[in-house]
């Protein structure tokens, strides 16, 4: 009887309460299924979306700006470099009180508190407060809690010479791209590459690097040398400024290449602007009036004619060219010298610059063979330089030459150059005939110095021995010519004085408005600098003699100085 | 009936064996439960110390930037500092130095 209890009790076990279960088991059985439909449908179905959703809850996706490379003078000395700032920046809709926030922003030393309110009734979405501030004030600021008033990480280009080689450089915009003169040339080499990261939010809104999580570093930009050297053109700019004072010109500029391989060493203008300065003066300012102007180059021009002449072997040096009268007639109008003069040769008309005995000579030569020297000088053409807005000067052809304009381009006025095309002219002499391409870019990359570079040849203009005689010329005329106070005890100097008479708006030439150049080249026999000098202008005694000469020298005279000159200057002397 | 009492007998036995198997179980579980939670709490420690380990990488980013800023902006001083204009300046103005006048230079020739 106890085991059949005991059995009884066995099979309960093994077949539990049937309906009741069954039920429940498919209860749970259709819930498990429904859970896992629901499972499915948002694992499956909805999966891809709500996992996006997460992800951008805590992923955030947040660009990365590159440094825009830095640029550094043929020495490695900086001349633009950017860094990150804090600034502080204003929604002017979110605020409500404007008047008390300038107040307390003017308060802080943020500026006047008119000039911030001025900026906060502004009807923009986002206006800059002040950019560059200090830590100590952005603390305070954020210690204020203006709604409506925030601190933003922004990048700024700075030029720690300030003014210095200011038209080259030229300056970038808000967002860093370059909108004037190197930084413009050049922004493609100097603004690098975007790039990002997937960044995780954190519990209070901070956002941090996950290593997980996949980045593209930004690729900054490259480091540019330019051929410049900083000593010489602040040398060049400090003198410029000095001589466009004293003689109260309108402006001028100065050129200082090295003949031998083409690199432009300075390049200064007056007047210039500092790119450091938000407005940065008129638009007329920013242009780099070396490469973008044209002038009528007068006298320095005849180097030209006399080039053209000793080349076609139409004119010895001791021979006379000029009957003393410093007249001349073409087409009836008297060309005349600047005073009486005994009968020249044609070395002693090139040292006194004689616009009769030019006229002469150019008449010698002929109307198309001075055109095709002017043109393979470089005249009517772009010298190819890697800068923004270079003309291409005017050269008119023969054909279109009368008389009376074929006298007056002798005198180097009816056409017209950039002060760089008249200084690689130049070159061409002092280079012993071969026309040099500029240059302005001396390396890209990385290198704490950069490499020598290989000159690049344009053409061979005139032969050695015309450039032989052509020293002998030019140096005559700083030592005994219209370039003597150019001359510097010590150092011989070949160059020429010119002074061209500024073309009317109305027509004709003005007897008031001259323009004053000089250029020449040191040491004759084995040139390392040639140094153009224009002064546009000048009032009182405004001749290529008494102004750009002495300007010229002054400059030599502090070029010579340099210890990294000196032992040059030496070596190429002896 | 003997045989079927017999062949129950039998099954009791091995549920008996199976439950005595089971009184074993819990303490195993136990052991099971301590390994899962250590492992748990392991994954969840090394989560917490990426996390840390990733907060201090981006402050260190963050340092490593600004001393980068720092460096910029003390190389953009030197710029300004030893630029020629400043120097000169100074070389005039606190130490009374000059270029020297034409007059004062003696060229040397080399015969």
């Amino acid at each position: 009887m106890k085991n059949d209890r005991y059995q009884l009790r066995i099979d309960k076990t093994q077949f539990p309460s049937p309906i009741r279960q069954r039920v429940v088991g498919w209860f749970c059985f259709l819930l498990w299924l429904l859970l896992l439909s629901r499972l499915a449908y948002i694992q499956v179905v909805r999966g891809s979306a709500y996992g996006t959703e997460a992800e951008n809850q805590h992923r955030v996706k947040v660009p990365l700006f590159p440094e825009r490379g830095k640029i550094l003078d043929r020495n490695g000395r900086l001349l633009a470099g950017s860094l990150e700032v804090n600034s502080i920046y204003a929604l002017p809709s979110q605020l409500r009180d404007k008047e008390k926030v300038a107040q307390k922003l003017a308060a802080l030393g943020l500026g006047h508190s008119k000039k911030i309110l001025s900026l906060l009734q502004r009807r923009k979405s986002f206006v800059w407060i002040r950019r560059d501030v200090e830590k100590e004030k952005i603390l305070q600021v954020r210690e204020l809690g203006f709604e409506g008033i925030g601190i933003a990480k922004d990048r700024r280009r700075y030029y720690p010479r300030g003014k210095l080689a200011g038209n080259l450089l030229g300056f970038v915009g808000e967002d860093e791209v370059g909108l004037e003169g190197v930084e413009y040339e050049y922004d493609d080499l100097l603004k690098g590459e975007m790039g990002w990261a997937i960044l995780q939010r954190g519990a209070r809104g901070g956002l941090y690097p996950f290593p997980e999580y996949p980045d593209m570093p930004p690729r900054p930009g490259k480091k540019i040398f330019l051929t410049i050297d900083a000593d010489i053109q602040s040398i060049c700019e400090e003198n410029l400024e000095k001589y466009v004072e004293r003689f109260h010109a309108k402006g001028g500029s100065i050129l200082c290449l090295n003949p031998k391989t083409g690199e432009l060493l300075a390049m200064a203008n007056s007047p210039g602007y500092d790119p450091n300065r938000n407005g940065r003066g008129a638009p007329g300012v920013w242009r780099n009036r070396i490469i973008t102007d044209l002038f009528e180059p007068g006298s320095t021009f005849k180097v030209v004619i006399d080039a053209a002449a000793v080349e076609k072997e139409v004119v010895e040096l001791e021979e006379r060219v000029d009957d003393g009268s410093g007249v001349i007639v073409v087409s009836g109008r008297k060309i005349r010298d600047p005073k009486k003069h005994g009968p020249y040769t044609f070395q002693q008309a090139v040292e006194r610059s004689s616009n009769a005995a030019s006229v002469r000579i150019a008449h010698r030569v002929g109307k198309r063979d001075i055109y095709l020297f002017a043109r393979n000088f470089g005249f009517g053409t772009r010298t190819g330089i890697n800068l923004p807005g270079e003309a291409n000067g005017v050269l008119p052809l023969p054909e279109e030459w009368s008389s009376i304009r074929f006298a007056n381009i002798a005198l180097g006025h009816g056409l017209s150059g950039t002060v760089l095309q008249l200084s690689m002219a130049f070159g061409a002499i002092a280079n012993d005939g071969v026309l040099l391409e500029p240059r302005i870019l001396l390396a890209v990359g990385n290198a704490d110095r950069p490499p020598e570079v290989e000159p690049r040849v344009v053409r061979r203009v005139i032969s050695l021995e015309t450039t032989k005689v052509m020293k002998i010329l030019l140096s005559g005329v700083v030592e005994r010519g219209t370039g003597r106070l150019a001359s510097l005890p010590g150092l011989r100097i070949a160059g020429k004085t010119g002074t061209a008479q500024k073309v009317l708006e109305s027509g004709g030439y003005s007897n008031d408005r001259l323009i004053t150049s000089f250029v020449g080249f040191f040491p004759v026999e084995n040139p390392i600098l040639l140094i153009a000098c224009i002064v546009d202008e000048p009032k009182g005694n405004p001749w290529g003699a008494t102004v750009p000469a002495p300007l010229f020298r002054e400059i030599t005279q502090k070029i010579v100085h340099l210890s990294s000159y000196q032992p040059l200057l030496l070596a190429r002397m002896k | 009936m003997n045989r079927k009492f017999y062949r129950g007998n039998e099954d009791l036995r091995r549920r008996k064996k199976r439950s005595s198997k089971g009184r074993k179980n819990p303490y195993r579980l136990l052991l099971l439960l301590i390994v899962f939670g250590f492992f748990v709490l392991g994954i969840v420690w090394t989560r917490i110390t990426i996390t840390e380990l990733t907060i201090r990488i981006g402050e260190l980013e963050k340092e490593r930037k600004e001393v980068a800023n720092e460096v910029q902006r003390l190389e953009l001083d030197i710029s300004y500092l030893s630029s020629r204009n400043r120097i000169e300046t100074l070389a005039r103005e606190t130490l009374g130095m000059r270029y020297p006048r034409l007059t004062e230079v003696s060229t040397l020739y080399e015969k």
